[in-house]
């Protein structure tokens, strides 16, 4: 009769843990899942594969702005910019419905764990949508989608910086020199050299290298605007001069690596006073040992290199860092209450008190959702090209993007901007000839363009190449008619090795 | 545990209302997010018009000439924070203007294109009696220029959202601005601090 009493009383207690233990590996999955392929990506996967193992990832609907942003940013370094819009604008909107405090979710996070909160996005997440939403935009050859952006991401910054002026919570410095290349591309130069003035203000807060191409812009911007003696200041400064004038700019941006992923840190100790385990988990990213691989532009005048302007690896410790205060005192509250529920419990029933006890370490978990698949650095770098070959290389690989039309092509693949139109690599050489205002033509050795990645091609220019060393050149040469005088946007990312070209 | 089991399911259930569809008047007023609707859209272009087709401009052109005034709508530049489709606001202006009888509109850039391609195919397949000839299109006197532009002032739960819409009408033979009006629209959207 006495073991019938007790299994009617542990029966809930069962059911219960079954169902949280359901909800919490679900969480903790979903999550597993994507470090896992945030992992493989910086050991080589392909990111055709890494796309379809993300998209098979079932989402807790609590993580569904985590995964869109996820998937937003694989879908914009493999090309897919719609798609990318389309899921950063859904992470977006999902993000700002959530920055009301959420009574159910601090509830819940006060008594079971801090997953059962929505994921409303770190300030740099909040941020960093905006510019690559913009990014998108761009390659898009979409300028004044990019221009609403970077707009937006100014409210942003402003909103999360607060009364607080020199504050560097959620500034990022990319954003805000993304925003100049917008504005310069619009002719909108006060506005460009105000944000770039924005950028480097925040890289001297953080007492952080200018980048090159900042510091020029800012010298050439200035003194375009008429302010001679701020740009004297600047050059003096950076011990740089005046740029030539240009007519076509390439302004590079280099997405490298993948950003650590956060870990678990859970400590469970055996209080023996009231027979109880207690239990804390707390989120920590492990020590950055991310080394920082430049991309290289080889130009008739010279070696350029890409230059880091956002450390993300960074940016996300000090996002975890400033929140952790919050996160530990909600822990300890957690632990707490868990103890006294576990210590009431022992007393009307030791079984029960067990099971509840079980019941509170397992679901002590730490919330490790991030963006996950951004990238380590941002780097970017600019060049002047006007009628020269444009090499650009990497520990990836090496690749090539010639202006001039006399240079010796294997095989010639074209890709009309504005049709999209891939012209079969055996007739190629023939089209060439034919026409000698060709907007761009792409040529490499080994051409294994597949039609997803024809569709791809929309208004823009995508070279794709096996990864290789630096040391071995391959023959993959892009040919860029310059006549036109445009400037261009041009997109690198380690995770690919395709080039993302929009001209302006 | 009864209570508890009560509670779970009422919460459950309270998500779980299907989709509902609800019909309403195009011309009524409903602000979701505080973004620029097709509201602001519809009020702006009327109010507008309304300016511009009472302003001397008109009465001159008619004096001068005999006729109405034939317009164009150029590009109307969207420079906000949002990413609006300007071209409903275009055909709200387009469309007020026409109704008001007072000017004569000819179509834009890219529907004479279209007009054109279409005229070429008439000459090829039509009949002599049906056919419409090349050479013969009105050109416009005017053309209306825009852009629409934002300033948002934002802390944590509130935003001031400040739309400034300006046009301007420019005679095509010497560049002259005949017209040039603005509506501004200022929307104080609060969210809530709190949520379930």
């Amino acid at each position: 009769m006495g073991n019938l009493a007790i299994v009617t009383t542990v029966k809930p207690s069962i059911f219960l843990l079954a169902l949280f233990c359901f909800i919490l590996s679900g969480c903790a999955a979903n999550n597993r899942d994507v470090s896992e392929v945030a992992n493989q990506l910086r050991h080589n996967l392909p990111i055709e594969t890494a796309l379809t193992k993300l998209e098979a990832i079932k989402v807790d609907r609590r993580s569904s702005a985590q995964h869109e942003l996820n998937l937003g940013y694989l879908q914009l370094v493999s090309g897919d910019y719609q798609n990318a819009i389309t899921n950063f604008e859904k992470a977006k909107q999902t993000m700002a419905s959530l920055q009301a405090i959420s009574i159910s979710e601090n509830l819940a996070s006060a008594t079971v764990n801090e997953t059962f909160r929505n994921y409303s996005g770190w300030p740099t997440d909040q941020v960093l949508v905006h510019g690559m939403m913009a990014m998108a935009y761009l390659l898009n050859n979409d300028l004044n989608g990019a221009r609403v952006e970077i707009l937006q991401a100014d409210t942003q910054m402003n909103k999360l910086a607060g009364a607080d002026t020199k504050s560097s919570h959620g500034q990022l410095a990319f954003v805000r020199y993304l925003a100049g290349v917008i504005y310069e591309l619009n002719d909108e130069y006060d506005s460009a050299l105000i944000s770039y003035r924005m950028a480097f203000n925040i890289l001297t807060t953080r007492k952080e290298t200018i980048p090159a191409p900042l510091q020029q812009s800012l010298i050439d911007l200035t003194s375009r605007v008429g302010l001679a003696d701020e740009s004297k200041d600047y050059q003096k400064q950076f011990s740089r001069g005046l740029s030539k004038h240009y007519t076509n700019k390439q302004f590079v941006f280099a997405f490298d690596g993948v950003v650590t992923q956060m870990q678990q840190a859970k400590s469970t100790l055996w209080w023996d006073i009231d027979d109880v385990y207690l239990s804390v988990a707390l989120p920590k990213f492990p020590r950055n040992n991310y080394v920082e691989y430049p991309f290289y532009i080889h130009s008739q005048e010279g070696e350029i290199v890409t230059q880091s302007i956002e450390s993300i690896e960074k940016r996300a410790r000090e996002d975890l860092q400033a929140r952790m205060p919050v996160i530990s005192a909600m822990a300890l509250a957690r632990a707490g209450a868990k103890f006294q529920t576990v210590k009431e419990l022992n007393k009307k029933d030791n079984v029960l008190g067990a099971f509840a006890n079980i019941l509170t370490i397992i679901s002590e978990v730490a919330d490790l959702r991030h963006w996950s698949l951004l990238p380590s650095s941002i780097q970017i770098a600019v060049s002047y090209e006007t009628a020269a070959t444009l090499q650009l290389s990497s520990r990836y690989g090496q690749l090539f993007i010639d202006a001039t039309n006399d240079q010796q092509i294997e095989q010639v693949q074209e890709i009309d901007p504005l049709e999209s139109k891939i012209i079969d690599n055996s007739t190629a050489d023939n089209q060439l000839s034919a026409e000698e205002n060709i907007e761009g033509a792409i040529s490499r050795k080994h051409i294994t363009k597949s039609m997803t990645a024809k569709s791809r091609a929309l208004h823009e220019d995508i070279l794709k190449v096996s990864p290789t060393t630096v040391e071995k050149i391959r023959k993959n040469i892009a040919k860029i008619n310059n006549s036109t005088k445009k400037n261009a946007v041009v997109l690198l990312s380690s995770l690919t090795n395709k080039i993302h070209i929009a001209r302006f | 545990m009864k209570l508890l089991a009560i509670i779970l399911s009422v919460v459950i259930l309270s998500a779980c209302s299907g989709t509902k569809v609800q019909r309403i008047d195009s011309s009524e007023t409903i602000d979701l997010s505080g973004a620029w609707n097709d509201s602001d859209s519809r009020m702006t272009a009327e109010t507008m018009v309304a300016d511009v087709l009472n302003r001397p401009w008109i009465n001159r052109h008619v004096s001068k000439h005999g006729k109405p005034p034939t317009v164009i709508v150029g590009s109307i530049k969207n420079l906000t924070h949002e990413h609006i489709n300007t071209n409903t606001f275009v055909s709200d202006i387009e469309r007020e203007l026409i109704n008001s009888g007072m000017v004569e509109f000819v179509a834009s850039a890219k529907q004479r294109g279209d007009i054109r391609d279409e005229r070429k195919d008439q000459d090829l397949n039509s009949t002599e009696a049906t056919r419409n000839a090349a050479g013969q299109e009105i050109g416009a006197d005017y053309m209306l220029t825009g852009q629409i532009n934002t300033i948002i002032d934002a802390n944590a739960s509130t935003q001031l959202r400040y739309y400034q819409v300006d046009l301007t009408l420019i005679s095509l033979a010497d560049n002259r601005k005949v017209w040039v009006g603005q509506e501004k629209i200022k929307k104080l959207v609060e969210n809530s601090k709190l949520r379930y």
